[in-house]
Formats: C-alpha cells, structure tokens, sequence
C-alpha cells in the first residue's frame, strides 16, 4: 500500500471509530439519565414476589441485581446481585459498585455520613456500610435523599417478598419459569413523559448500520487503491492470497491502532472507563466486515481481469 | 444518458455506499425531531409555566377515630364542610387541586390483571367478591376521583372520545362520566356504561374518553403518577349542592375531597394561602384544617425538567457529531468518485464536449444521488416513531442544506478534475 492509502484508510477508520466511540457514550450516558428519572430501575425492572436467591436463579450467569425497600417510601433500599453483574450507577463522585463486592453503600448528596478513618460510612441499623460513591448525574438530583446498600443478607433468606428485579430480560426469563402471572410491571419513569424509550434503540440501531457501512466503505476503498500494484505482483508471481493476506494484516493493524487511540481520548473526554470485552467486539467486527467487503472487491476485480 | 449509466454501473459500489449512509443519517435526524418535539410537549403541558408553582396541602385534623365520627353524625358539620369546600373550590386567589384513588368495585369487569388496585405495588392483587349492598359479583378497579381544577392543571387530554362535561356529573341521579386510562384501548370503547359504587353508593360510570398515553399527575409525593391503567372519576362541582344526599356518603365524599393540595402562583407564600383559608373558615364555619408545605414539588418538577432538557440536549451533542462525521464521510466518498470518473471526464473534455455539457452530465449523476437517498429515507420513515409534521420538515430542510453543499463541493471537484488535465484542449 501507499503512503497516502495507508493515510486515508487510518484517517475513514479513525473517523468510523470515533463515531462508534461516540454511539456507545451516548447508550452509557443515557442508560444513567434513565436510571436517574427511575429511582435506579431500568425500563426492564418488573415487581415478583420471590426470595432473592430465587429471582436471581433465573439468569445464574446474567446481569440481574434484585432491590427490597428498607423504609417505606423507598429511600433505602438494599440491592443483591449475581456475581457477574455489571452494577453501573449514575455517579457524580466516587465510584458506582464493582462486580462481586459486598457491605457497600451508594448516597445522594444530602444523605449524612460520618467520617470514617478509611472514608465515609453510612450506619443502617447496627451496620455500617462504607460509602464509595454519591449518587446522581450532579449534587443536585432526583437521587439526593437516597440509599442504596449492597448487602445480600438484608433479603429474607426464608420468606419470598416483594423484590424489584432488574435487568436485560428480566420479566421475560422470570415469567418464562414462573408464569406470566408471577412479574408486574410497573413504572414511575421520568422518561415515559417522552418517547426516548423508543428513539434511543433506534439511534442506536441507525447509527452502528451507518458505521457498518463505513468500514465496507474502507474495504471497497482497499480494494480499489490497491489494484494495479495487486495486478503487478500477481503478474511478478506472488500468489494472491498472499498479497490479500498481507493488505488485510495491514488493515488490522491500523484498525487495532486507530482503536487503541479513539478509545484513550474518549475515556479521557468522558471519564468513564471503556469495557474491554466491548472494545475487543468491535474490533472483532470492524476487522471482519473490512475484509469481507475488500475480498469480495477484490474478487470482482480479479475475476474481470486487469 | 447511457454516459449516466456507464458511471452508475462503474462507480455503483462507492455511489451505494455513500446513498446508504446518507440515508441512515437522514433517518437519526428524523428521529432526533421527533424525540425534540415529543419533549417541547412534554415540557409545554406538564412541566410549563403555569404549573411550576408552589404547592401545599390542606388536611383535616380530625385523626382520632371518635371524633371523626362525631363529626359525621352531624348534619351541620357536614353542611359547614362542603361550605368550607366549595370556597376553597372557587376561590380566585388559589388553585383547588382535588385527588383521591379510592379504588371503585365494578361490576362484570372485562380487564385484565394491570387495572387491580395491588398490581405493580407491594400490596397483593385482590379477587371478585359480593358486594354487599347490591348483591352482585363486583373487583375493584384503580380509580383516581379529582375536581375540574385537578383536571386541567395537570393537563390531562383525552387521545379518543371527548373529555368530561362537567355539566352531565350527576351525583344525585348516580351518573357520572369518567374516563379511562390509555391501557384500557381495546377493553372498553367510549360509549360503554360500568355499573359500580362509589363509597358504598352504587353508580353508573358512562366512558366518555380514553386518555393520552403518558398522562401522569402528582400524587402523594410522586410527581410521575401514571394513570395509563387507571378510571378517573369527576368530583361533584358542588359539595353544597348535593347536600341533600344521604349523610353517610356525604360525609365520607367531602372529607376524601377536603385532604387536597392547592397550588398558588404569583408568589403568594404559605402565609398568603393561609389568610384565605383562614376567611374561607371564619365564612363557613370549618376549623378542623391543618395547611402544610409540600415542597418536593417544586423540587421534583425543577429536577425532572432538567433531566428531560438535559436528555435532549444529550441527542443534540450526539446529532452534531454525526453530522460531522458523515459529513467527512461523504466528503471522501465524494473525493473517491472524482478519483474514478476523472478519466472519463477528461476524455470527453478532449474529445470536444463543451464544459456545460460536461457539467450537465455530472449534475445527473448527481441527481440520481439525491434522489436514491430520498428514495431510501422514504422507505425507513414509516418505520419510525411517531414522526411529526415539524419533525418531519426540519429533517427535509437539512436534506435540502445538505444536497446543496454536496453539490456545490462536488462542482468545485469536478472543475479541478476537467482542468487538469495536461497536454488537454486549453
């Protein structure tokens, strides 16, 4: 490849990346304005009458996180999860949970700690729950009176109880082992006062089709800018697969920096960590989807001759 | 014309490409409107002017069990209640806001287990009984009785039928228009009678309307009560002018309508508000109220606001973004193409054709650009969200802007291309 092949292709994939980087931001960032408007529920959250370990047991291996009121009025709440959930927060200072963590404590802003000698401390009861982080997109929010413990023993172990259970799918897998009867939904969501919960998906959707689109847009290019010098060396006698192999290595290779760079000064900018398993997908498919569209140009080319 | 088609075939991997992206850009534009309308609305009826207000709460005092009963047993007590009532009802100086969900037992109900008054709380779901006074197998129903002011204060519209005519609310003659929540489409049709009681009062609710969907009020320190699966029941215009009903139901009827908030603007303040009541009370006679502050709506409403402009202003960043991005996009593809179709201009530029003629030809191609993208977003629109008319015209003005700008940079290509030709016709 060129100088100026290999610049344009780092440039389109650059861009496509950033566009990627921005799509998921956004999901991040509007999944916690959600969870905000919801009292920290997800438009998946349904109400079942259950103990904790079962409710869980629908999904062993899933994100789900169960939730029981402490106090009437709902300010304090317990939360128990699956040990591989992902129990992300909106946060505006510290930090939300960390998988397989216990004996923690979430607070809005106007909630009282007292001062620990390792940090803050909530005390519920007889225990005391050490604060790692304030809830809400600000200081000043619709989470500022509340708190959120992360105990599983403060869920009755004996007895099934109304419990909040929350995560992809949640109603579905629940009602799919215990009848549709068993899960209720129910909603006081700031977002049905609009029609987000339909427009965000959608967006979603739009948006990584237009990416997709991008990164066919880069393998057509490849095969395109690299034409005559493929002809040559099939004519000097290197075999095409080589030279494809060969390009499409190069490819990856930008692709894997590219990404590497858009993923730093996005986590810079948005000051949220970016997962690495969803990093490595995306890599994963834009490299697949760009070969794919340069060996099928490839191919067309090659078959109709020089 | 068959030089437009030798292009198209040519060029038709990069053309596609550039159709298919522009496409789906114009759809998240779409899309983003229609979001942005949905929240003007939003904003404009349940979070505007007009309602962000100072709300407080009138309670009786009567808590002890013998004392409320006392009360009740007297007819003039009650007569002074509904006085007490009626003056706050229509007073100018303060906003009566009325409501209560006592949930109402309906005879042969045809919905489902999402109308029960214990679903989707932690109270449990409860099954058909036998009405006592009138001897049928009645369920109860989630119901929200309030006052015309309630009514229009939180804005709430009907998507069929006709709101209530609060002319036709007829307590006496046990007749009474409600509407049903946008859960009930399907259930029942406007139209229908429900045969039930009110109270221990039996009554018969005429469905006048069914509701918008999203339609919520402030209840009880929840600024997002839905009332998507709940029954609304008018209150009587006049606690005076059913006086004539029989005590047991009157009485309980006005203390359930008396515990009210009551909205004031114009920075009147708790100690303007209560001034009023406190005349209203000498007036009428009433004394066992207690005024309170419930500021958490104000809290609530300010904070929610935000949170939906913020939301908004989320999607306007992310919007911005992409347009600049399939703006660079596009621009490459566009540069791509002059790459491709500069031979073939220059050789026609050699062989004699005119530069308009040239021009000409490009600018169809151009067309046929333009029209495919409009072609596909015509296609993806029906699949979209309820896409207004404004949604809909700014998303075309854009398209409008765009094809523009893209003619213009591709018309600026294309000269560079033609002319640069070395050894060409000068």
């Amino acid at each position: 490849m060129t100088v100026k092949s290999r610049a344009i292709c780092a440039l389109l994939l650059l861009l496509f990346s950033a566009l990627a980087a921005t799509l998921a931001i956004y999901d991040s960032r509007q999944r916690a304005i959600h969870l905000e408007g919801n009292s920290l529920y997800s438009a998946d959250a349904v109400l079942v009458d259950a103990t904790a370990a079962q409710a869980l047991a629908v999904s062993p291996d899933g994100d789900l996180r169960v939730f029981t009121e402490l106090t009437s009025g709902g300010t304090v709440r317990a939360v128990a999860a699956s040990s591989s959930a992902r129990l992300s927060f909106p946060v505006h200072a510290g930090r939300t949970f960390r998988s397989g963590e216990r004996g923690v404590a979430l607070v809005g802003s106007r909630v009282v700690v007292s001062q620990g000698a390792t940090g803050e401390f909530v005390q519920l009861g007889e225990r005391s729950y050490e604060v790692v982080g304030r809830l809400g997109l600000r200081e000043n929010s619709l989470l500022a009176n509340d708190i959120l413990v992360l105990d599983p023993d403060l869920f009755d172990s004996g007895e099934p109880q109304p419990l909040v259970l929350d995560g992809p799918d949640a109603g579905t897998r629940y009602a799919g082992l215990h009848g549709a009867a068993s899960v209720e939904h129910f909603s006081t969501a700031t977002s049905r006062r609009t029609n987000i919960d339909v427009v965000s998906p959608l967006i979603l959707v739009l948006g990584a089709a237009l990416v997709a689109m991008g990164w066919v847009f880069v393998g057509v290019f490849l095969s395109f800018a690299t034409r005559r010098r493929n002809l040559v060396l099939h004519l000097l006698g290197v075999p095409r697969s080589l030279t494809r192999l060969r390009l499409l290595a190069e490819v990856t290779a930008i692709g894997i920096v590219t990404a590497a760079v858009v993923a730093v000064v996005s986590t810079f900018l948005s000051k949220t960590d970016v997962p690495l398993d969803v990093l490595g997908a995306g890599l994963l498919v834009q490299s697949a989807v760009v070969a794919g569209a340069f060996l099928l140009g490839a191919a067309r080319q090659g078959g109709a001759g020089a | 014309m068959s030089e437009v088609l030798i292009d198209l075939r040519r060029n038709v991997v990069p053309i596609s490409v550039k159709v298919v992206v522009l496409a789906l850009f114009f759809l998240i534009v779409a899309t983003v409107a229609s979001f942005a309308t949905s929240v003007s609305s939003a904003i404009s009826s349940a979070f505007s002017e007009e309602t962000e207000v100072d709300l407080f709460g009138v309670v009786d005092t009567l808590t002890d069990p013998d004392a409320f009963y006392a009360f009740r047993q007297s007819t003039r007590s009650i007569q002074q209640l509904g006085a007490f009532y009626d003056g706050l009802n229509t007073s100018d100086d303060l906003t009566l806001l009325s409501a209560f969900d006592q949930q109402i037992p309906v005879q042969d109900f045809r919905g489902g287990d999402e109308f029960d008054p214990g679903y989707g709380n932690e109270l449990s779901l409860t099954d058909e009984y036998v009405d006592a006074t009138s001897g049928s197998v009645v369920e109860d129903v989630r119901a929200m009785q309030m006052n015309r002011q309630a009514l229009e204060f939180y804005d709430i519209e009907v998507a069929s039928g006709t709101s209530i005519d609060w002319g036709t609310v007829d307590y006496p003659g046990g007749k009474v228009p409600v509407l049903l929540g946008s859960a009930y489409e399907g259930v029942y049709q406007v139209g229908e009678r429900l045969s039930g009681s009110l109270y221990l009062r039996p009554m018969e609710f005429e469905v006048v309307g069914i509701l918008r969907q999203g339609s919520a009020m402030f209840y009880k320190g929840e600024m997002n009560t839905y009332l998507d699966s709940a029954m609304i029941v008018p209150y009587p215009e006049s606690l005076t002018e059913i006086g004539s009903l029989d005590q047991e139901f009157l009485g309980i009827l006005s203390f359930a309508m008396i515990n009210a908030d009551v909205a004031s603007g114009g920075g009147t303040g708790f100690d303007g508000v209560a001034d009023e009541l406190r005349q209203i009370s000498m007036r009428t006679g009433f004394e066992d109220y207690s005024l309170i502050g419930v500021p958490t709506y104000l809290i609530q409403f300010g904070l929610m606001r935000q949170l939906i402009v913020d939301n908004r202003g989320l999607l306007v960043v992310v919007l911005a973004l992409l347009a600049g991005g399939v703006a660079c996009a596009g621009t490459f593809v566009s540069l791509h193409l002059r790459a491709r179709r500069r031979p073939a201009a220059s050789v026609l530029w050699t062989l004699g054709w005119s530069f308009p003629r040239i021009v000409r030809l490009q600018r169809r191609l151009w067309m046929v650009e333009y029209v495919a993208v409009g072609a596909l977003f015509a296609l993806g629109l029906p699949l979209l969200p309820g896409v207004g008319p404004g949604a809909f015209l700014a998303t075309l003005a854009l398209m409008v802007v765009w094809f523009v700008v893209d003619g213009l940079v591709q018309h600026r290509l294309l000269v560079g291309a033609v002319f640069a030709v070395p050894g060409g016709r000068s």
